[in-house]
């Protein structure tokens, strides 16, 4: 009974309580974040080699930047950028095609335009690879063949490279986009369109000047995790080039580089040296551009 | 106070995107069993036998590495092992091992090792000298492919499950209709000649260059004597061989001899499907590379020819051994005697040549087989039946004296480098760019140290 009483005295003291919910999520961030991270420090300083590691101080930067990896930092950046830039305005204007009333059958287009977010990116990225083989008689050659186009060799060549990524990111993530847009579409009070039909506007003027200011929030945020996903690409790309290596390094990315160089050839120094600078840059990039956009900035001020 | 908990939450953001990566670095790790069905099996259990494990990238091998510790078994009951064998991707199976050997805990007591891969394990000193163990076979079999997985200074690690000689494939249909007999061609050149000949009558090409993967180069360049590695084991790819072999393969597809291999490397689809269908007249690759044609080119049964590859002046040896898979013992086992012998036991013995030949398809290193008519004219084995020709003809004919690549230190480092731009940019991307520049580019991008 004593014992009970200590226990509950301690949960439900106002002073303790804060601390004991924050516990689980303390010890997981200990463990599993600020170890790892301190120790990818500590490592990128280091050659590993299971019980010969020795330190061998700034080797493993001075390395890092060769052609390779601003090649590799190149493509991510790029991969990035355009990703954003068709991953935001694109499903914008499906979720509002869908929300609004007159749209028919709006339930089987979601479920549509949504059911690629359930497969694996594994299983997509071997389907496209078999899509665009380079042979006349692969599924995407047999289709130009119809527009009397020639074959084209799709993942060996520069610019064809990129367009098969981007439509392979565009068909898996527009459905999960989407989502997020039509949530806060939900949010906008349907008032305001009324007054604006109202006062005369077109359904492109309210687009321009209720829509997309009010989806502000939901824009912020998908452009924040478009900026990860981006950076972060990597099983696309592996999968799609059957390996991780690809054509004069042609879809290397910035990840992938990581891959090659800590797993594939045994230097896990040089890969903890790539990840810690990869850290930086996007801490760096994600700062300026939630900075810019006033974003998790300006609502805290307005509490 | 607000803007530091923001910045923090931004931090935190940030931090977990870097494990993003991890994580998704794991995807195709753990979607393995989906794409080639990671695979576990043991022996039939002996009680009393000691715990014995290994991993192999490859699943065939685990029917090998499993019938072999029956026959261990049956032959030494006193020094029985229950062996538990483990198959995953290759490049998973690889990272994982090499996390292991890191850790110095979780890894197996034996392991197969990718030639590729090699030179990474054995620089760390993961694995054990095996010489004790092979000694005894040492005789019977062709030590080139024993000693290659060696740090150079009289130790040996690892055991090929094959011999990896090299020999020319010709499309025969191709060949005939073209009138060119491949029995005349003797050298490189003989073989642009006759490449130009097979061009003009069938327009088809003679041969194919892979852009992913080095076999035709390091072919031509064994033969000219030289490695991608220095002595000492430092990646070496701008050397005056080299250049020379770079020029001929572009002299070759100047003249439209030699193509750009479809999907950029000999074990992509597009590539089985073009010489399935009869889009060019001759390959280069191993012998171990016959399992490829009975599995991938259904329709080119009875129409493959296997002749000796061209040299590059006449009266040379051509015998030269490519790719392959050394298994070697790791110095975490707790059982290391036994470890190695049943290792030496499986791969030399003659058990187990014979296994390797009739299932797997290897040409075996015991030279004891080359002439065992139950071997050689066996009516039975689906390779002597799918080619023309015999290939212990070809082994025969060589003898004993190969050449093996040397992959240690810097060979996995210069592979690397070699199989994703050095090749590309040679054959496809920069072809004008002169062969010791280039060359000298390439050697910079090694990272090796």
């Amino acid at each position: 009974m004593e014992k009970q009483n200590l226990f509950k005295k301690f949960i439900y003291s106002q002073k303790t309580a804060p601390y004991v919910f924050l516990l689980p999520f303390a010890i997981s961030f200990l463990v599993f974040f600020a170890y790892s991270i301190f120790d990818t420090f500590v490592m990128s300083f280091q050659r590993v080699a299971g019980g010969n590691t020795e330190f061998i101080g700034l080797k493993n930067y001075q390395v890092l930047f060769n052609p390779i990896f601003f090649k590799a930092l190149k493509n991510s950046i790029f991969y990035m950028i355009v990703t954003c830039c068709i991953m935001i305005p694109f499903p914008m204007l499906l979720a509002t095609a869908l929300n609004s009333k007159s749209m028919r059958c709006k339930n089987m287009y979601r479920s549509l335009l949504f059911i690629p977010a359930l497969t694996s990116v594994v299983v997509a990225g071997v389907v496209f690879r078999l899509m665009f083989g380079e042979l006349p008689n692969s599924f995407m050659n047999q289709l130009i063949a119809r527009f009397g186009a020639e074959p084209i060799i799709w993942l060996r060549r520069v610019p064809t490279v990129w367009l098969v990524l981007f439509l392979l990111c565009i068909w898996r993530w527009t459905g999960v986009n989407m989502m997020y847009f039509l949530s806060g579409l939900q949010q906008i009070p349907e008032d305001l369109y009324e007054s604006a039909s109202i006062d005369g506007a077109s359904a492109i003027q309210k687009f321009f000047h209720i829509t997309v200011p009010l989806l502000k929030p939901t824009s912020v945020y998908v452009l924040t995790i478009s900026i990860y996903g981006g950076m972060a690409m990597f099983t696309e790309s592996y999968i799609l080039f059957n390996g991780n290596s690809s054509p004069n390094n042609i879809g290397l990315t910035i990840v992938g580089y990581l891959y090659k160089m800590g797993f594939e050839q045994n230097n896990i120094g040089l890969g903890s040296a790539i990840g810690v600078v990869l850290l930086c840059i996007v801490l760096i990039i994600n700062v300026i551009q939630l900075k810019f956009n006033g974003g998790i900035f300006a609502k805290r001020k307005e509490k | 106070m607000k803007r530091l908990f923001t910045v923090l939450a931004v931090l935190i953001l940030s931090i977990s995107f870097v494990f993003a990566g991890g994580s998704s670095e794991a995807a195709p790790a753990a979607a393995a069993p989906e794409m080639d069905g990671s695979t576990q099996g043991t022996n039939t259990f002996v009680e009393g036998g000691t715990e014995l494990s290994l991993w192999t990238f490859q699943e065939l091998h685990v029917a090998f590495w499993t019938q072999m510790a029956d026959e261990w078994n049956a032959q030494y009951p006193d020094r029985a092992i229950n062996l538990t064998v483990s198959s995953a991707e290759s490049g998973a199976l690889h990272n994982r091992l090499l996390i292991a050997c890191q850790a110095g805990v979780g890894t197996p007591d034996i392991a197969d090792i990718e030639i590729g891969r090699y030179g990474s394990f054995l620089r760390d000193g993961y694995l054990l000298p095996i010489n004790d163990a092979v000694e005894p076979y040492q005789d019977d079999v062709i030590m080139s492919r024993i000693t290659m997985y060696g740090d150079g200074t009289g130790n040996w690690y690892g055991i090929d499950f094959h011999l990896g000689e090299s020999v020319a494939y010709y499309n025969m249909d191709i060949m005939n209709a073209a009138g060119v007999d491949p029995a005349d061609i003797v050298t490189w050149d003989d073989y642009l000649e006759a490449g130009k000949i097979v061009l003009e009558k069938t327009g088809v090409p003679m041969c194919v260059v892979e852009t992913n993967d080095l076999f035709l180069p390091q072919l031509m360049l064994l033969e000219k004597g030289g490695q991608y590695v220095d002595e000492n084991g430092n990646p070496n790819i701008d050397t005056p061989e080299h250049a020379e072999v770079i020029n001929f393969i572009r002299e070759m597809i100047e003249a439209g001899v030699c193509i750009i291999c479809p999907g950029g490397g000999l074990h992509e689809e597009e590539w089985y499907g073009f010489m399935n269908g009869g889009g060019v007249a001759s390959v280069c690759m191993p012998l171990w590379y016959m399992g490829r044609f009975t599995d991938y080119m259904p329709d080119l049964n009875g129409k493959i020819g296997i002749y000796e590859i061209p040299v590059w002046n006449e009266g040379d040896v051509r015998a030269v051994l490519q790719g392959g898979t050394g298994t070697s013992v790791l110095k975490f086992t707790q059982h290391e005697q036994l470890a190695k012998d049943f290792l030496a036991f499986a791969k030399l013995s003659e058990f187990g040549n014979r296994y390797e030949w009739e299932v797997l398809g290897f040409d075996p290193i015991r030279t004891s087989l080359w002439t065992d008519p139950t071997i050689t004219e066996n009516p039975d084995n689906k390779y002597l039946q799918y080619f023309l020709d015999n290939p212990f003809d070809i082994l025969n004919k060589n003898g004993v004296d190969l050449t093996a690549p040397d992959i240690r230190g810097g060979y996995s480092a210069a592979y690397s480098v070699l199989c994703s731009t050095t090749y590309v940019n040679a054959f496809e991307m920069s072809i004008d760019t002169p062969a010791e520049e280039l060359l000298a580019n390439e050697q910079a991008t090694i990272i090796y140290y």
